[in-house]
């Protein structure tokens, strides 16, 4: 009787315990010191889609955010400047293929202190892709709501894909990559496919952005004043696809993109309404500075120098040398590159948190230009006006030579070469017109690479993958 | 209440009175029980006849009476440590028979109970694992052990023990057979104290980050372990390897280790007082360059302004008799060590209890530096009925560690060892402290260490408390067959504050710092707490082969873990002030951790006739720590052992015990909190704050770590317990480590963790147990371990690749690699760009000695040595005594610079040693001239004096092979960076029973 007694009343309380506490439940723990991904990812509030908006402003810098960025590294490959930076000889050795290359650039695996080409822009996309995956479980959003998240996310994405798609060039680069889905990245598409693919990804978002509303749901930074409503990142998307119209010789379809931008056609234009464009900011102090800034007869030890030949083939008023340049009081001296001599260096930004506009009106005017140029006929004098407005900003005389195809295209890249000058366009521009061996190379003694070789990340992913 | 008390005993009355009635005739035996080997008398042997289920055990004085039914008996005699006895005799109604017994002492304590399963124990003679238990006796009879994990030094084979420091407080690094984790998972072991899951973290301190070290690994602080007062255990059973910790599931990759505190025993009060007083003083100092002209000439270069300069200050130095031997100054000092213990034990046959307070007090070898601990424990045990008992264990423990600044820094000169490295003897002169109390600052490095060792403070205060609650029922008793139910809950609650605090005026806050005076507070709790019920089933089943018994257990336990630590550092501070409200900078950074595990489990317990002995199991596991946290990981165990001789076709004198055993089991590891969240990270954009994207992931589907084992081995006892051996063989295989895996960089992901690689390791434990002399006048008992084991990476999925184990490739690395030993040292030999393997942190086997003498009735004595032979470590202390011209070898007797082997070879050092960790000599008063003395009141007196870590025999240039910068360590590495250098102690010690 006692046993039957202990067992019914120790029993009963265990039994009582157990579901008072519910003791088998373990229930999953999300963590609790930084916001866990998976958790936004599945089941965003309206302040974590807020947050990674902001985020991919932030990130969106990031290939340009150190002085080794990309305007760095494809501006010394193509001559139209020179990174230096004393700390390590590969800046110049690697970098201007000088002799003895181990490997040349295009086969070579490892390049140096590249990852502003191709890394950290994946990185930033695979940001953009977090956004626009959530987006995906934000059912509280409403169409416009979700439709500015995606046209901004997706707009900047696209941005991002040019410095992989200029550093890899015809190797061919991955486009379909998902934030979610790491083990499984697209397959490798080549140059042409992989600009179409990019170019769909523009017109989308651009579809995307008109039916986003009057505001954007997030807040953005001065960096996109101007900019900052669906209507005026439409603006800016068909800026980009206008860009990248050009890569792929889509000559219509760049002017039908810069009609929807913010092309300013009028004439009796200054330097402020070329620079018209959004812009990367830097805030200093717990945000970034801005890397380009150089205090004057700043030291040789980590500088920004423009190529002699750059100086001395401007032409004579031209103000771009004035304004983009500041003159140093003794040349560059650097062991590296012995024949290197000039009394200049990198004065395009007045602060060390100036704003860095990311493609502006100026360029836009090139654009305008160039997709002239190509059409030919009637478009020619349409061209010419368009360089006409950029020489007159920089006090220069109209153009005096002739109104045809090759004399304008000569022209048209020379304007570019001064206009765009350290912004990452000249190698491109150079490769896009096989004028890469036209480069004056004489300073260093190096070679211009037509492209980098396959980072070795991506050679030992196919073959674990292929396992 | 009062009704029912008296309605029990009037029952429990009638029941007696009932029984006594049954038995009708009856006669009483008694005697004295004493040890066949000293023939002093043996307290607490269990006298029982199983037919009546009539028992008492032998009080103080050896002496036992029993009633039994007439006629003729068998009475069973056992009590750990001896053979037990079945003696036959026979008594008619209303007669007094006298027995006296003589109990052989047993090496291999065959009667010992081991805890397998959660609940449940099982004779030693019937286990089918190799468990090695350690009894208080030689936890701290024989010496002073300052800590638990020191305590277990080479007591233990397949168990590699490291100290990382020789600082006041411990800290050491425990590895059960070889390597458990690559890193991902926990690398030490499961504590289990009193069924509480203990709490064995380093609480980091922030030291690293003041001093510029870099990283908390860096900090030096010791385990939590160092909290427990080792004079309050009773016992300590080591699960090597999951195929003894299968049960405990998916936290026993790295073993587990259940301690059980005293308990009060039933019988008069006794009281025990022991006070030990001592002095510690450095093992081994290595000495220092003895500076002379031409030696300055030959590091500054001869004619330099800087030899000059030196020469002048060697002089000035000589004139003023201050040229000192600097290592002396700071390390040669003696603490004072002493311990206080007093424990009450006593109680009845409802209710016996165990209360103990603690004082334990340790000034460290370098000033400023020591260890307190108070500790005070109340053991309550109380039968509510016969069948339903309750245990209450609680435990207050305050200590508080000072441990002072050594190993690595960077600029701030905040460390003792690294400082000194720079300052040659005659710096003395110009380091001293002046009259007024104050301190010059050092040219030879950023700051003079004897100010760093007076006024900067790294302190640690631990307020802990550990509880737990036990509740045994018989819940059905019937025919032989019982089940009863284990109820046990536990909690461990830990609260570290810490401060590490460098002063504004100290030589770089003032001459270099942006922000003079530097202070990191740190506050964590830490708060475990488990649950745990069985269920168990005892019964016995006749067959025609013979009779089985069988126990089934069913169970679930649940464990919860609660972190949280909250870390604030100021800068720029007032003097005398550390409250950072006074500081100009300050930064502040918060931590927590939540975890919960559930768990079932079922284990079936077969025994035949004590001839063959099978369990089968298996645990099914769940943890919020694993991705999936609702999936269940199921871990199976079996074993089986055969007592030959318990045959009758095997039967012999001289072998007592003959049993080959084989056991599998399999366990898990879990990944680190944080292990499986990739999270965002704060980033600011002009005025704006926003969250990007992890830069790394988990990849799915992700599994906790796995181990599994398959030990097999004989245990063999002789000569009627003389001799013992015990062998075994093990091969554990560690599955589905976690390491982290490089996807395509177009991903945007640096690296995916995921289950990526399978290790073994492969081993061998000798353990020999003998007693060569035994009579009344000597004896003399010896026991000798062997062990050994070898690891290897048999499966990689990702690509090898290599870790420096501290800064650069040079200082030597290990590689993950198939085909290779994670443990192995690669480095450079000179000349040779590639990276190559050079050497091992496992040893190639561990030995050990230990011995006790029983001699001229009163003495003994006893001693432990440790022997480690064949493990290479990295001892970059040299890289610093050579950059300053002040290592010992450094000037050859020509005055002429040694030059060393070069590249990793001229930090690879041999780590073999032979310690003498333990000796003892002691004193016990004969109870005759006691009782002469003291009458009846003290019941025992000994007078000791005991040692620890007296003797090192080493070619380690270093201070002791065992440390480690970077703290506890996976892979055990060793990498020395002027660390506190171990202490040798001798304490003289007198006990007191009442």
């Amino acid at each position: 009787m006692k046993n039957l007694t202990n067992l019914i009343i120790v029993l009963a309380g265990l039994m009582i315990l157990v579901t008072s506490c519910d003791l088998t439940d373990v229930d999953p723990v999300s963590d609790p010191n930084n916001l866990d991904a998976s958790v936004v990812l599945e089941n965003p509030s309206d302040g974590d889609l807020q947050n990674l908006a902001i985020g991919l402003e932030a990130v969106n810098r990031n290939y340009n955010s150190a002085t080794s960025g990309w305007w760095s590294l494809s501006g010394t490959i193509s001559r139209e400047l020179y990174y230096i930076n004393t700390s390590d000889p590969n800046f110049s050795q690697t970098w201007l293929q000088i002799p003895p290359v181990p490997v040349p650039a295009e086969d070579d695996n490892t390049f140096f202190v590249d990852a502003s080409g191709y890394e950290t822009p994946y990185f930033a996309i695979r940001h953009s892709n977090l956004l626009l995956e959530s987006l995906e479980n934000a059912d509280f959003l409403s169409d416009a709501e979700l439709n500015a998240y995606t046209g901004f996310a997706s707009t900047l994405k696209a941005y991002q894909f040019q410095m992989p798609l200029m550093h890899q060039y015809q190797n061919g680069i991955r486009v379909n990559v998902t934030f979610s889905e790491p083990l499984e990245p697209g397959g490798f598409l080549s140059y042409d496919d992989a600009l179409a693919e990019i170019r769909g990804i523009l017109n989308t978002a651009a579809t995307n952005l008109e039916g986003a509303g009057d505001s954007f749901p997030f807040p953005l930074s001065d960096g996109f004043a101007g900019f900052n409503t669906p209507e005026g990142m439409l603006q800016v998307n068909r800026a980009i696809a206008a860009r990248y119209a050009l890569y792929a010789e889509d000559w219509q379809g760049a002017l039908d993109a810069l009609e929807d931008s913010f092309l300013n056609l009028s004439t009796g234009q200054t330097e402020d309404d070329l620079y018209v464009g959004p812009a990367h900011t830097f805030g200093g102090g717990n945000d970034l500075f801005n890397p380009y800034f150089f205090v004057d007869d700043a030291n040789e030890n980590l500088l920004i120098v423009p190529s002699p030949a750059f100086v001395a083939d401007a032409e004579a008023g031209d103000m771009r040398i004035e304004r983009k340049l500041d003159e140093r009081t003794t040349p560059v001296e650097v062991n590296d590159l012995p024949d290197l001599s000039v009394a200049f260096q990198d004065g395009r930004f007045a602060t060390a948190t100036s704003s860095m506009p990311f493609i502006r009106n100026e360029e836009l005017l090139l654009i305008y230009a160039e997709a002239n140029i190509q059409l030919g006929g009637a478009n020619l004098d349409d061209a010419v006006d368009a360089i006409n407005i950029i020489r007159n900003a920089w006090g220069l005389d109209p153009y005096a030579g002739a109104v045809e195809q090759v004399a304008l295209i000569d022209e048209m890249l020379n304007q570019r070469r001064y206009s765009l000058w350290g912004e990452g366009h000249r190698w491109v521009d150079m490769r896009r017109y096989d004028r890469l061996d036209e480069i004056d190379t004489s300073a260093d003694g190096g070679r211009v690479a037509t492209q980098i070789g396959k980072p070795q990340g991506e050679i030992d992913w196919e073959e674990f993958a292929n396992q | 209440m009062n009704y029912r008390y008296i309605l029990r005993t009037v029952l429990l009355f009638a029941a007696a009175l009932f029984l006594t009635q049954v038995a009708q005739a009856q006669f009483t035996v008694s005697g004295t029980i004493t040890d066949a080997s000293t023939g002093e008398p043996v307290v607490g042997v269990t006298v029982f006849h199983a037919e009546t289920n009539a028992g008492t055990s032998s009080d103080i004085d050896g002496t036992y009476e029993l009633d039994l039914p007439a006629g003729d008996i068998t009475l069973r005699f056992s009590s750990i440590g001896f053979n037990t006895r079945n003696i036959d005799l026979s008594g008619s109604n209303g007669q007094s028979v006298t027995l006296d017994v003589e109990m052989q002492p047993d090496v291999a304590n065959l009667d010992e109970l081991v805890v397998t399963g959660l609940a449940s124990t099982i004779k030693r003679s019937n286990l089918a694992n190799s468990v090695s238990t350690i009894s208080a006796e030689q936890l701290t009879a024989n010496s002073d052990p300052q800590t638990l994990d020191r305590a277990l030094q080479g007591k233990i084979p397949g168990v590699q023990i490291n100290a990382y420091s020789g600082a006041p407080g411990g800290g050491f690094n425990v590895q059960l057979r070889g390597v458990s984790t690559l890193g991902a998972g926990s690398s030490q072991p499961l504590y289990i104290i009193d069924g509480v899951y203990v709490n064995n973290n380093v609480l980091t301190t922030g030291r690293s980050t003041v001093s510029g070290a870099g990283g908390t690994a860096q900090d030096g602080a010791a385990n939590r372990l160092a909290d427990l007062n080792p004079d309050d255990i009773a016992s300590v059973e080591i699960l090597k390897g999951p195929s003894a910790a299968a049960i405990y599931g998916q936290r026993a990759n790295a073993g587990v280790i259940i301690i059980s505190t005293k308990q009060g025993r039933a019988g008069a009060t006794q009281v025990s007082i022991k006070q030990d007083v001592g002095f510690n003083s450095p093992l081994n100092l290595l000495g220092r360059t003895d500076w002379t002209e031409d030696r300055i000439d030959a590091f500054y270069g001869e004619g330099s302004a800087a030899a000059a300069r030196e020469k002048g200050r060697l002089n000035t130095a000589r004139e003023n008799g201050n040229v000192v031997d600097l290592e002396e100054e700071i390390y040669g000092n003696n603490g004072v060590v002493r311990n206080t213990q007093i424990s009450v034990s006593g109680g009845n046959a409802q209710t016996r209890f165990f209360v103990s307070g603690g004082l334990n007090r340790e000034d460290g070898i370098i000033s400023n530096t020591g260890f307190d601990r108070r500790s005070l424990r109340g053991n309550i045990e109380h039968s509510i009925t016969p069948q339903v008992r309750v245990t209450s264990n609680s435990s207050y423990l305050n200590t508080a560690s000072d441990r002072g600044f050594t190993g690595n820094q960077n600029n701030t000169g905040g460390s003792i060892g690294y400082s000194l490295a720079f300052h040659p003897n005659y710096a003395y002169d110009l380091i001293k402290q002046n009259a007024d109390g104050t301190f010059n600052d050092s040219p030879y490095f950023s700051e003079n260490p004897l100010r760093l060792i007076d006024v900067a403070e790294n302190s640690q205060k631990i307020n802990r408390f550990l509880q737990s609650l036990a509740l045994d029922a018989t819940l059905f008793e019937k025919d032989g067959s019982m089940l009863s139910l284990n109820a046990r809950g536990g909690l461990d609650y830990t609260n570290s504050d810490s401060r590490i605090y460098f002063p504004e005026f100290m030589q770089f806050q003032r001459t270099a710092a942006n922000f003079p005076g530097d202070v990191i507070h740190s506050a964590e709790e830490v708060l475990n707490t488990n649950l745990q019920t069985v269920l168990i089933f005892n019964t016995s089943v006749g067959g025609d082969f013979g009779d089985f018994d069988l126990t089934t257990q069913l169970g679930a336990t649940r464990f919860d873990q609660q972190i949280s630590l909250d870390r604030i550092r100021g800068q720029g501070l007032l003097p005398a002030q550390t409250n950072v409200g006074n500081a100009s900078q300050v930064t502040a950074s918060q931590n927590f951790l939540d975890v919960t595990d559930f768990g079932i489990f079922a284990q079936q317990e077969i025994n035949f006739e004590d001839k063959v002995t099978a369990t089968v199991g298996g645990r099914w596991d769940k943890s919020t720590l694993n991705l999936d946290s609702g999936e269940y990981y199921f871990y199976p165990k079996a074993s089986l052992a055969v007592n030959l001789t318990n045959f009758d076709f095997l039967e012999s004198d001289l072998i007592s015990q003959l049993k080959p055993r084989i056991a599998y089991g399999e366990t898990g590891g879990l990944p680190s909190f944080g292990g499986i969240f990739s999270s965002l990270t704060g980033v600011n954009v002009g005025s704006l704050g926003g969250a990007v994207a992890p830069n790394s992931g988990v990849a799915p589907g992700l599994k906790p770590e796995r181990a599994k084992e398959l030990e097999y081995g004989i245990d063999i006892s002789l000569l009627d317990g003389r001799a013992s051996l015990e062998f075994t063989r093990y091969n554990k295989t560690i599955e589905d480590l976690i390491l982290g895996l490089q996807p395509a960089p177009s991903t945007g992901v640096n690296q995916l963790t995921s289950n990526a690689a399978e290790l073994e390791n492969i081993g061998t434990e000798i353990a020999l147990n003998i007693i060569p002399v035994q009579n009344e006048s000597f004896t003399w008992s010896s026991g000798i371990l062997w062990w050994t084991n070898s690891s290897e990476v048999t499966n990689l999925v990702i690509p090898p690749f290599t870790n420096t184990f501290f800064a650069s490739p040079t200082f030597g690395a290990s590689r993950i690699e198939e085909g290779v030993s994670p443990t192995a040292i690669y480095g450079f030999e000179p000349g040779d760009p590639a990276q190559v393997n050079i050497g091992d942190l496992q040893p190639d086997f561990q030995m050990s000695f230990s011995n006790d003498f029983t001699f001229l009735k009163n003495f003994r004595a006893s001693f432990l040595l440790h022997w480690s032979e064949g493990a290479e470590g990295i001892n970059l202390s040299t890289l610093l005594t050579d950059s300053g011209g002040n290592s010992d070898d450094y000037f050859n007797s020509n005055d002429e610079i040694v030059s060393r082997e070069g590249a990793t070879l001229t930090f690879l050092e041999d780590a073999s040693y032979l310690k003498l960790r333990e000796a003892s000599l002691s004193y016990t008063i004969p109870t005759r001239v006691l009782g002469r003395i003291t009458g009846d009141a003290v019941r025992g007196v000994r007078l000791g004096v005991t040692g620890t870590n007296l003797l090192m025999f080493t070619d380690y240039s270093g201070y002791d092979p065992e440390v480690n910068a970077t703290g506890r360590n996976a892979l055990g590495t060793r990498v020395d960076i002027t660390p506190f250098p171990t202490t040798s102690k001798v304490l003289f010690s007198v006990k007191i029973d009442i």
